[in-house]
């Protein structure tokens, strides 16, 4: 190399080392742009996280979609907050829903409840008389008799825009809100062009998409004997919600029996027949999350009703016998060696 | 003739090798030593659970961490899910108390976690 040439290579060094700090900076800009992003909020009394993926400013449609959840709960499906539909049509017995949002979901959870006897959306009487989130009490039989009529189905009518409540009858969209808030969620972070996401409203879960890493999702399903967050076996999975409903948190204890926060209808009494928690995989959350609550109530009896819907289910008992469709096999993988698997 | 290398160029990249080095340390590793404290799902404070036992109150939930673990010790709700949660230490336990807005979670990802819990 003669010396002048070798002189302009050097003069241009610094510029080469500039243009890479900026290239370097500029790439991690967009990298950072377009990563994996994660908000947290609370909704339907508990918490709510959304993770989006490959999308340009994903939380910034992370952030729509919980806002959207926050609209749907604050406005429409609570029964605790003042602002609600549901609370205002709790306190007066009657409604008149112009915008026609609380009767969409009236009907469509009503059509839900209509397949298992055992499940009403008149739920809140019952809730009401065991104040299991007030520490729990053992209602009188009186007291439930009457619970249980007020709870029948019944007592709820619809007639144009107007919704009418009778005998005592209240909602509570429990069995349902968290689900149909996750799918509202999942239709904003579709609409909002995000490529794939995960997103979690208490113990439903709702993903789609692009995961980055492969075809499918994979999500734990909460070990019931352990603590919060810790899971028992992982499902692979994508385009679906996933429901879970247990006795494992929401119950209280009395002389060493335990009543647990969901009750069959026709008896007004806590479910309890060998089953710690159900887990449905369905093609919709406010589904998912009426099915697990269904068969949660109806055990292993539920098993038709999951099969007749098409949905996937995971039975965890109190022995630790696991039951879960066939459907499953290949996708269900088992993180803890202490449960038994069977199919069906 | 001159040297290939001259000082500058020396100058030059060494500062190209130190930002580079910050820029690593800026963004480090999260290995289940950092716990972040959240209320209303926006991020209150993230703690060390490898130091001293510390007890902290917020919106009526007291979070005590330190010597390799954090738990929720009590809280102003009445279903005391938060509570029954119990200590943390693995990587994305976590513990909420809904009624309170308030969630603590152990930073960081196994490579193999899951994307999500349902139940």
């Amino acid at each position: 190399m003669r010396g002048d040439e070798l002189k302009t290579v050097k003069k241009l060094v610094p510029f080469i080392c500039i243009a890479a700090i900026f290239a370097v900076f500029l790439f991690s800009f967009v990298k950072d742009m377009y990563s994996e992003k994660t908000l947290y909020g609370f909704a339907c009394g508990s918490e709510v996280k959304i993770t989006v993926s490959g999308a340009k400013n994903g939380d910034k449609i992370a952030q729509k979609a919980i806002d959207e959840i926050n609209r749907v709960d604050s406005y429409v499906l609570s029964d605790t907050k003042k602002t609600s539909a549901v609370y205002i049509l709790n306190e007066q017995n009657e409604y008149d829903d112009r915008s026609g949002e609380l009767l969409e979901y009236i009907q469509k959870c009503s059509e839900m409840v209509s397949k298992c006897d055992k499940m009403t959306l008149l739920s809140k009487p019952l809730t009401d008389i065991w104040a299991i989130s007030d520490g729990g009490r053992i209602p009188s039989s009186a007291q439930l008799a009457d619970a249980v009529k007020a709870a029948d189905m019944k007592n709820l009518s619809v007639s144009g825009s107007k919704i009418t409540l009778s005998n005592g009858g209240k909602i509570s969209f429990g069995a349902f809100g968290k689900g149909a808030c996750c799918e509202s969620a999942v239709n904003v972070l579709k609409n909002g062009n995000a490529k794939g996401a995960v997103v979690t409203v208490g113990g439903t879960v709702g993903v789609f998409g692009d995961s980055g890493k492969g075809e499918s999702f994979t999500v734990g399903v909460r070990d019931p004997f352990k603590n919060a967050g810790e899971y028992f076996a992982t499902v692979d999975v994508n385009d679906c919600y996933l429901s879970t409903s247990g006795d494992y948190e929401k119950y209280f204890e009395k002389d060493g029996k335990r009543y647990c926060h969901i009750f069959d209808a026709e008896t007004g009494l806590p479910a309890d027949n060998g089953v710690t928690s159900v887990t449905v995989i369905s093609k919709g959350g406010t589904e998912s999350d009426f099915l697990s609550t269904a068969m949660f109530i109806l055990g292993e009896g539920g098993i038709d009703l999951a099969k007749r819907e098409n949905a996937e289910f995971i039975i965890v008992k109190k022995d630790k016998s696991v039951i879960i469709s066939k459907s499953l096999e290949g996708k269900f993988k088992l993180a803890d060696g202490d449960f038994s698997v069977s199919s069906v | 003739m001159r040297r290939l290398v001259t000082r500058a160029d020396v100058i030059i990249i060494t500062a190209v090798i130190l930002l580079a080095a910050f820029l690593w340390v800026l963004n480090p590793k999260e290995t289940g030593e950092t716990a972040v404290i959240r209320v209303d799902g926006k991020e209150y404070i993230t703690v060390n659970i490898n130091g001293e036992l510390t007890e902290t109150t917020v919106n009526g939930v007291s979070i005590v961490y330190g010597g390799g673990d954090i738990y929720i010790k009590d809280s102003t709700c009445r279903d005391k899910i938060c509570v029954k949660a119990g200590r943390l230490s693995k990587q994305g336990q976590s513990a909420v108390c809904a009624p309170n807005r308030v969630s603590v979670e152990i930073k960081g990802k196994s490579k193999n976690a899951p994307w999500a819990v349902t139940g």
